[in-house]
């Protein structure tokens, strides 16, 4: 807690886009479940006081980890990798029954928490942690090797929930931040060669049944229009019925007459462009987007090489979610169950990005004081 | 890693990032604008369920005004079972609050409820009275939506049916005017519509709304239900007494081609309809879809035709052997005798063959057929009616004509008509000349339009001397023959009677004849013409003695009415 180097400015752009999303996200988790209040009517138990709750504690993580000096985590980011591996298995054989038969919680009195959220930024940390003291000898094959196995343990370990989305994005984030430490193009390229010529034998043997059957569905939904086809078709009808100004919030009927299911959190994105239509999405992407180039920019004034590359996983980390969410709003991408950043409800997540966007500001406020 | 390779990578992520957020913007422009409609129509699909409801039907009306169909309000009872799709005990209560008033026992209506074979919505009671109906609204029962709905209902009992025609189950015209005319009486639909959520449940009270369509128009016919009823009276009668196989009377307005009455037979009774077992024989109107051979009422035609060239006058003689060859035939009269020197009159009095034959002589082939299709023959009459035949005749224009074709057109054979195309030949012949399109319908009165039909004239057919001259003939045909059996005492009437035989696909069935007889009074100014026509009557064959006295016992009739006074000479003398 090393705070008195500080002599840049906080990026209060950054944190104000964070929070804007995060209103945004309210609105539409208000439209989305005006037809389900708190447990006994009252708003105050409600979806939306709950999310505004986790937003307050999120941005107050964000501002505790922002005055914290990063390089603090990286020297217990060890400690903090060992800690996720054991809540990962603890979540494997002891943890909550989750819906649609998987296991990704473990509760904390009232409180589910989801540690595979989490773990993406330990991963983070660790990777940018190993890869900057390895700087000399980045060209190596084993260096790229052990950096995948420390993102590999996580990944299977969520992929055996089953949770095939998140395990996919440890891996996005391991091959983004291996290709902005400097890694030979020539490995990653030929790794990439690797995996696209195992993944037709990776989908018969080990991706489940359920897995299987979600890219069957993304190819053909109609398949099974009224079964498990059904989700995927009504997110692209509400996206497509919402034109270029939407129904108005709360005015969707798709989302209101519930044909979009799980409209507050995997599919919040359809409630948007339904109710608030392709200048909604416009202003949802504007918003992400100077999010994203504020994290640039805190990667490309850091002094250090562990900073930058905690920026720039952070970066990879929100870009790819959010690409892959709304991808499977819109039938770019096989159904995964990753959240929306700052906009889908659930405490996890959002407290998750809110510690990335600290990281960020830590990053930023000390890339002067950098002595190596 | 050196600062320089760092901002190329970090530019790479930056290319990553814009071309992520293309792809999705990309698509994005693809669903949300490019095919907005098509997804916004499958949204609207799925959330709204639609019934048609029907608007009510307009009436049909005599000329007078009096309904001969006419539509009182019901209501018509849906059910959407979405409503208790998780809860059969609702389903229970509803079977058990509804079934009284739909006169169903709660039992089975309750299985109804529950199977759903006949999809989510369902019409389940229809034409339910209008007390019972408000009642059923009132009880406010879930998923039982109740609509305004009509019956339909025939006043004048079984008359006029098969030009009236009827209704399907689903109110649409399936046979007569209310076929014809469908589109006019049956207005716009409405329609219910029943929304409903992703899980299937109903949407309460607020969210399924009835959306009132435009009510018909009621159509004011021609047709004069007191001679209706007359003429279909006097046909049956007729068809009993002489054991004939069916029949068709027709009464026209020779002026303006009105048709106050039409009636034939074999035909079908409204208050005993099967609609599960339906006789589609019995359903047209024969009077308009089915030809025949005009037989010796053509020849009123032929003369018309000659003394409209001027080739002869009422007076003219021509000499009667009996017999006149042509084409290698020989045609003889109907009484198979010689009359010797004949005048005109004579000629149409005793309706010679050979006279006509004479005539046709007299007149050309080229101009006989000329004038025939002035008359309408061989086309349609756009009475409005539906299914009307245009009728076969073949010219010497065209194929397959011979010489001695002319001879048996000249009175009648070979020649097919309706009798709706018959009787408006007829009524140019008597009316001063003019071929009047016939029709049916006097007055469309719509819920925000009204249109009245005018009579038509087709075209001229002869000259009004001509028709003049022919009116007085035809009265001496009937007038000027003693016992003449379509005299009416105190009026002076005129006609022509017509016997042929019926046409089978080997030739002529010689056993059976059609006896026609068409006529028209007051012969000072003709109120009506009347065709009368008795298919296949079995004790005597000649149109003279079973159609003609159709007209005499009918027209005085239809002539006390109409209010025509009798001429002031009356025909009755002394000591008779």
């Amino acid at each position: 807690m090393i705070s008195w180097r500080e002599t840049r400015p906080f990026d209060f752009i950054l944190l104000i886009a964070a929070i804007a999303l995060t209103g945004y996200g309210l609105l539409l988790i208000y439209s989305g479940t005006l037809d389900s209040p708190g447990e006994d009517g009252s708003f105050l138990t409600g979806p939306v006081t709950r999310q505004l709750i986790f937003a307050a504690i999120g941005v107050a993580f964000a501002l505790v980890v922002s005055r914290a000096d990063y390089r603090f985590l990286a020297q217990n980011s060890g400690y903090l990798y060992m800690g996720l591996i054991s809540a990962l298995l603890f979540v494997l054989f002891l943890g909550t029954e989750g819906t649609y038969g998987s296991q990704r919680w473990i509760d904390i009195g009232p409180v589910h928490v989801q540690p595979s959220e989490i773990g993406k930024l330990i991963v983070i940390l660790i990777l940018a942690k190993y890869l900057s003291d390895k700087q000399d000898e980045i060209k190596s094959l084993h260096v790229l090797f052990i950096s995948l196995a420390i993102a590999a343990v996580p990944a299977l370990l969520v992929f055996a929930e089953p949770d095939l989305g998140s395990a996919s994005i440890f891996l996005l984030i391991w091959f983004g931040m291996v290709v902005m430490a400097g890694a030979d193009m020539r490995h990653v390229l030929g790794m990439i060669g690797m995996f696209v010529a195992a993944a037709p034998f990776a989908l018969v043997a080990i991706v489940t049944d359920y897995q299987r059957e979600r890219v069957s569905l993304f190819l053909d939904p109609a398949a099974d229009a009224q079964g498990s086809g059904f989700n995927i078709l009504q997110a692209e009808i509400s996206v497509g019925s919402g034109g270029l100004f939407g129904k108005g919030l709360t005015e969707g009927t798709q989302t209101q007459l519930d044909y979009l299911r799980t409209q507050t959190t995997d599919y919040v994105f359809s409630v948007l462009g339904e109710e608030l239509g392709f200048i909604g999405a416009m202003i949802l992407f504007a918003l992400f987007i100077l999010l994203c180039m504020r994290g640039l920019r805190a990667a490309s004034i850091s002094q250090d090489v562990f900073g930058r590359l905690i920026a720039v996983g952070v970066v990879i980390f929100i870009l790819f979610q959010a690409f892959i969410n709304i991808g499977v709003n819109i039938r770019l991408f096989p159904v995964t169950g990753i959240p929306l950043p700052f906009i889908s409800q659930g405490g996890s997540s959002l407290i998750t990005v809110f510690i990335a966007i600290g990281l960020l500001e830590s990053v930023i406020v000390r890339h002067r004081q950098v002595t190596l | 890693m050196g600062h320089g390779r760092f901002t190329w990578r970090v530019a790479l992520l930056a290319l990553v990032l814009v071309v992520s957020t293309g792809g999705i913007v990309g698509r994005l422009v693809y669903v949300q604008i490019l095919h907005h409609q098509h997804y916004w129509l499958e949204a609207q699909a799925e959330h709204l369920d639609k019934r048609l409801v029907h608007s009510t039907r307009g009436a049909i009306l005599d000329r007078n005004g009096f309904p001969l169909a006419t539509s009182v309000d019901v209501f018509d009872v849906y059910i959407d079972r979405r409503a208790w799709r998780d809860d059969p005990l609702l389903a229970r209560e509803v079977a058990f609050e509804l079934a009284p008033l739909i006169n169903d026992q709660p039992e089975p209506l309750f299985t109804r409820l529950l199977n759903e074979s006949g999809g989510p919505v369902e019409l389940i009671a229809s034409s339910v009275d209008f007390s019972a109906g408000q009642s059923i609204e009132s009880l406010r029962l879930a998923g039982v939506v109740v609509a305004g709905g009509t019956k339909r209902y025939y006043p004048e009992g079984d008359v006029a049916s098969n030009l009236l025609g009827f209704l399907g189950r689903d109110h649409v015209g399936l046979a007569g005017v209310e076929a014809d005319y469908d589109d006019v009486l049956g207005g716009t639909p409405g329609a219910i519509y029943f929304e409903r959520d992703g899980g299937g449940r109903p949407i309460a009270f607020g969210r399924s709304r009835i959306e009132p369509g435009r009510p018909g128009a009621d159509i004011r016919l021609t047709i004069d239900r007191y001679i209706q009823r007359l003429i279909e009276t006097e046909l049956d009668f007729q068809i009993r007494d002489h054991q004939a196989s069916g029949g068709t009377i027709m009464v026209m307005d020779p002026t303006t081609g009105a048709i106050l009455a039409m009636a034939s037979r074999p035909s079908f009774r409204l208050s005993n309809l099967s609609l599960d077992n339906p006789d589609l024989n019995l359903y047209r109107n024969r009077a308009v879809t089915d030809l025949y051979e005009p037989g010796s009422v053509l020849k009123t035609m032929t003369m018309a035709t000659a003394l409209d060239l001027e080739l002869v006058n009422p007076n003219t003689t021509y000499y009667d052997s009996g017999t006149v060859e042509k084409g290698g035939y020989t045609f003889k009269n109907w009484d198979f005798s010689a009359h010797g020197t004949q005048t005109m009159t004579q000629l149409l009095q005793k309706s010679l063959n050979t006279g006509a034959i004479w005539l046709s002589d007299q007149i050309g082939a080229t101009r006989l057929y000329e004038s025939i299709h002035r008359f309408g023959f061989g086309e349609s009459t756009h009475s409005g009616l539906g299914g009307e035949a245009e009728g076969l005749m073949r010219t010497n224009k065209d194929s397959g004509w011979y010489p001695s074709d002319l001879a048996t057109n000249s009175y009648g054979q070979g020649i097919a008509a309706t009798p709706l195309q018959v009787i408006t030949a007829f009524s140019s012949v008597i009316n001063g000349g003019n071929l009047m399109r016939p029709y049916i319908v006097e007055e469309i009165d719509g819920p925000d339009s009204k249109r009245i039909f005018e009579p038509v004239i087709v075209r001229r057919a002869i000259s009004e001397k001509t028709s003049a001259t022919m009116v007085k003939m035809l009265n001496d045909v009937v007038d000027g023959v003693p016992a003449h059996r379509a005299q009416v005492k105190g009026y002076h009437v005129g006609g022509k009677t017509g016997t042929t035989l019926v046409s089978i696909p080997t030739g002529y069935a010689l056993d059976s004849t059609l006896a026609t007889f068409v006529g028209f009074a007051p012969a000072e100014d003709p109120a009506f013409v009347m065709l009368v026509k008795i298919d296949q009557p079995q004790d005597d064959p000649l149109g003279g003695i079973v159609a003609a006295p159709v007209f005499g016992r009918l027209a005085p009739q239809i002539l006390s009415y109409l209010n025509v006074r009798p001429y002031d000479q009356p025909l009755v003398r002394s000591g008779q």
